[in-house]
């Protein structure tokens, strides 16, 4: 696979990729689920109650205290993952632009959803959403993946909440969807970001930044050029300028990662200049849920 | 530092050039740079929010553009102009002082030709506002320039521009030149460059400005030259030379003294700080000669001689021309002795019968009379006369003198130059009544027993002394007595010759006076002569000389003032590169980005 390299494919080998508990599919998996049923993993006794299978009563505890209890196990299931990749006209900035390491990351999910056996799904979005692709099960479907990242161009506005709502109308299972972009658009991440949490998506955004974003050093007479609807500004950039632009961009950014915890969701930032290494270990850390390969980790 | 004095024409292309320059760095400013972002609403909030109140940032570049185009204008109206809004336009007169020390040398530079430097960025400064006129300052001051508007004018008139050998009248210079400005009816004001500034009282209704040119310098001058025929040996002539060391440090020359091409003398001379030497030399024997004395090989210690000029001085001896004397006596041996000494008299003797029957023509084809016991008669006109024993007539006596013996004697009258008459005895001599004017040569007690009476025109000599009963006549100082009347009774015929002050007129009827080149010299030019040299009018040759004018180089008030060149460029122009180096690094900053 060109996106991801070897030395890339060993890290991710070591990475796991959580999800919760409700956001699992209902295929056998690895990821727990809230549902009680057959498993390998013993979750509780209960009652007996007239219509429970005679198989699951636990004689053990009937000969000790003369009760009938029935055993349940945690059903583990398997998840969808949802990577919503960002592919509008600001992803083109950054050294290097930011559509290669947001290509880099939706590859690294849908490669490690795929080793343990989730359903990955790479959703290209700008303003609208294309037809979804299949989901990457196997080795099989890597190609596939390949060629859509690669056909993937960063151009065009951004409309994340339409974006959203596309998804929805799509019938899209619930899952854990990340949503991997540099929030570089001023409005529709709130609305988009709490209609993912009441669909009942686990909500995770990989934000990537660039110097140029946040701190851009450029003065002057400018005529600044809008990387996603080509619209064109005349400025004279001084210093009292660029540090109000910084305030701006980070009071918007802010607001976006507010939103995206009111849905439930984690927030993640990482820079195109970070090292690929660190990049996936920042994004696939943090809390990890229970799951039936616990030991692996 | 200077301004450069730039024609109206000039400035308006300038200031032409550099607003448009400035017009086209505020544009390339102004050009914005295209800069790719992710997003220009974020700018546009920064931009709306961060906007000033009373100025907005957009006019900032548009204000610094109309600030630097003013500053820009200023300075080149400073540039082109240094009277630019000082209200110093009109008339202005330009005094060139163009003598002597004009032609000094310092650093390779003569001071004149820094003078023309300046007069030419003066005129060129004054035409942009105003008339100017340039008066010479030579010996006689002259118009060189008169009131125009145009400053190629210059150039025609300082065609030829020669310096005078003497020293220049610069208060008649300034006195003509506050008339130009008075008779042109506008403010105006007078720039001297000269090397010296005039008396301050001079007063002008103009403003007197003095610009200076020159350093101070050394030189050794000849400071005079004369050469005469010696009066104790007949057709031989001296030479004399003085010099003077117008320096503070030791000096040395080589002093050659020439007769046309002869050499006469031919030494090394030492010359201590400021003082001064003569030499003279004696024995030439020439019927004529054309002295030149000249200074060459001049070393001063830790200097040079700045002045040529003064290296060089003119004398002439004129040629013998014998003198033609009508004697009349009844026979005295003595005195026709003392005349046949004499080689350069040519004598006519005749008797005071023949005597009186001669006509007025007659007698004035002689130079001088010598009448001995002869009356001159009275209403003769004739100029030169010398009178021994007249007992009647014009200078007749007025009686015989009482035990006449020599009490006193004018020593410095020329008709007695040379004579001692010590110890002299006369036992019979007749006194003379005085009338005013008259010099008393030999006086025994009160009575003047030998006069000379000068009137215009005419010159007679009159000895009271009886030639028969004086032992005068056989001494030596008596031929020379005799020859010494007869020359300055026949006005100035052995004077010393000499040298003719420049400035003065040379006179010249209906003969062509050739010059010290050899070159006629034009007619105009003989009312004041201007340069030194011999001057031939037909056979009599007139030697005018600056020696007399030798004197100390004028070097200024202010040393400091007194640059022959500028070190660094003139202000305006330092600080217009300054202005135009800031604009180009203003833009290279800011479109660094563009330049990369």
């Amino acid at each position: 696979m060109a996106v991801l390299d070897r030395t890339i494919r060993r890290v991710l080998d070591r990475m796991r990729l959580s999800v919760r508990p409700r956001a699992t599919a209902n295929r056998q998996g690895s990821h727990r689920s809230p549902l009680k049923a057959q498993g390998v993993e013993f979750a509780e006794h209960r009652p007996y109650v007239a219509g429970d299978d005679v198989r699951h009563i636990d004689w053990k505890a009937f000969a000790r205290h003369g009760q009938l209890v029935i055993r349940s196990f945690e059903e583990e299931r398997d998840a969808f993952v949802h990577v919503l990749l960002d592919v509008t006209g600001s992803m083109s900035r950054g050294t290097p632009p930011k559509i290669e390491v947001a290509q880099k990351l939706a590859a690294s999910f849908a490669y490690v959803g795929m080793r343990q056996f989730d359903r990955a799904r790479v959703v290209p979005f700008a303003d609208d959403l294309d037809e979804l692709p299949l989901a990457v099960r196997g080795a099989q479907d890597l190609p596939a993946l390949e060629k859509l990242l690669e056909a993937a161009e960063a151009a065009g506005p951004t409309n994340f909440a339409a974006s959203v709502r596309a998804l929805a109308a799509r019938g899209t299972p619930r899952g854990l969807v990340i949503v991997i972009t540099d929030v570089m658009s001023p409005e529709g991440w709130d609305e988009g970001f709490r209609q993912l949490g009441a669909m009942g998506h686990e909500l995770r955004v990989v934000r990537i930044g660039c110097a140029e974003d946040l701190a851009p050093s450029f003065t002057g007479e400018l005529e600044l050029h809008d990387a996603e609807t080509g619209e064109r500004v005349r400025l004279r950039v001084t210093k009292p300028l660029l540090e109000r632009y910084r305030a701006e961009v980070k009071k918007h950014l802010e607001a976006a990662r507010e939103a995206c915890q009111r849905a439930g969701g984690r927030w993640i930032e990482v820079d195109v200049e970070m090292p690929m290494e660190r990049v996936i270990k920042r994004v696939f850390g943090g809390p990890v849920h229970k799951t039936a390969a616990r030991g692996e980790r | 530092m200077t301004f450069a004095g730039l024609a109206l024409s000039t400035i308006a292309a300038i200031a032409a050039a550099i607003g448009l320059t400035v017009l086209a760095l505020y544009l390339l400013r102004r050009t914005p740079r295209p800069q790719v972002v992710s997003n220009v609403t974020f700018w546009m909030r920064a931009a709306q929010s961060s906007r000033p109140r009373f100025l907005r940032a957009t006019k900032i570049p548009w204000i610094a553009f109309l600030l630097s185009l003013l500053v820009a204008l200023l300075f080149v109206g400073e540039l082109g102009d240094p009277r630019f809004g000082r209200g110093m336009r009109g008339t202005t007169v330009i005094v060139l002082a163009a003598d002597r020390s004009m032609g000094a040398e310092t650093g390779g530079e003569r001071r004149i030709d820094r003078a023309v430097r300046e007069v030419r960025r003066w005129v060129d400064r004054g035409t942009a506002g105003g008339r100017v006129a340039v008066v010479r300052a030579g010996m006689r001051p002259d118009t060189l320039l008169a009131l125009t508007e145009d400053p190629s004018d210059l150039d025609r008139a300082l065609v030829g521009l020669g310096l005078d050998d003497g020293p220049a009248d610069l208060r008649a210079a300034i006195r003509l030149a506050d008339r130009i400005i008075t008779t042109s009816g506008d403010p105006g004001q007078i720039l001297v460059v000269a090397d010296r500034d005039v008396d301050e009282a001079l007063e002008t209704r103009a403003t007197r400005v003095l610009v200076p040119v020159g350093m101070p310098a050394d030189t050794i001058a000849i400071g005079d030259f004369t050469a005469r025929r010696d009066p104790l040996a007949a057709g031989e002539y001296v030479v004399q030379v003085q010099l003077r060391s117008f320096s503070s440090r030791e000096a040395s020359a080589r002093l050659q003294v020439y007769d046309g091409e002869v050499p006469l003398l031919d030494r090394r001379v030492l010359l201590r700080p400021g003082a001064g030497v003569s030499y003279a030399a004696q024995g030439f024997s020439a019927e004529r000669a054309d002295l030149t004395a000249r200074l060459t090989s001049i070393e001063i210690a830790g200097s040079e001689d700045a002045l040529a000029l003064d290296d060089v001085a003119y004398a002439v001896v004129p040629a013998l021309r014998p003198l033609t004397v009508l004697y009349v006596s009844r026979g005295n041996p003595y005195l026709e002795a003392a005349l046949a000494v004499h080689p350069s008299l040519r004598v006519d003797a005749t008797d005071p019968g023949s005597f009186s029957a001669r006509s007025a023509e007659d007698l004035a084809a002689y130079d001088v009379l010598v009448l001995d016991r002869t009356p001159l008669p009275e209403g003769a006109q004739h100029a030169a006369a010398v009178l021994f024993s007249p007992p009647s007539g014009q200078l007749g006596a007025a009686g015989d003198a009482d035990s006449p013996r020599v009490t006193a004697m004018l020593g410095s009258h020329p008709a007695l130059r040379g004579v001692r008459l010590d110890g002299v005895r006369v036992r019979r001599a007749l006194r003379f009544s005085l009338e005013p004017g008259d010099q008393v040569l030999v006086r025994s007690g009160g009575d003047a027993i030998a006069i000379a009476r000068e009137t215009p025109g005419r010159r007679t000599v009159a000895y009271g002394l009886d030639l028969g009963a004086t032992d005068l006549v056989e001494r030596e100082a008596f031929p020379l007595m005799v020859h010494q009347s007869l020359s300055w009774a026949a006005s100035v015929r052995d004077e010393i010759p000499l040298p003719r002050r420049l400035g003065e007129p040379l006179h010249a009827t209906d003969q062509t006076v050739l010059g010290p080149d050899g070159e006629p010299v034009d007619a105009t030019a003989l009312a004041v002569i201007r340069h030194q040299g011999i001057y031939r009018v037909g056979e009599r040759a007139e030697a005018f000389s600056a020696a007399i004018h030798a004197r100390e180089i004028p070097s200024g008030a202010s040393a400091a003032r007194f640059r022959t060149s500028d070190p660094l460029p003139p202000l305006a122009v330092l600080v217009a590169v300054a202005l135009l180096l800031l604009m180009l690094l203003e833009w290279t900053l800011v479109h660094r980005g563009r330049l990369q």
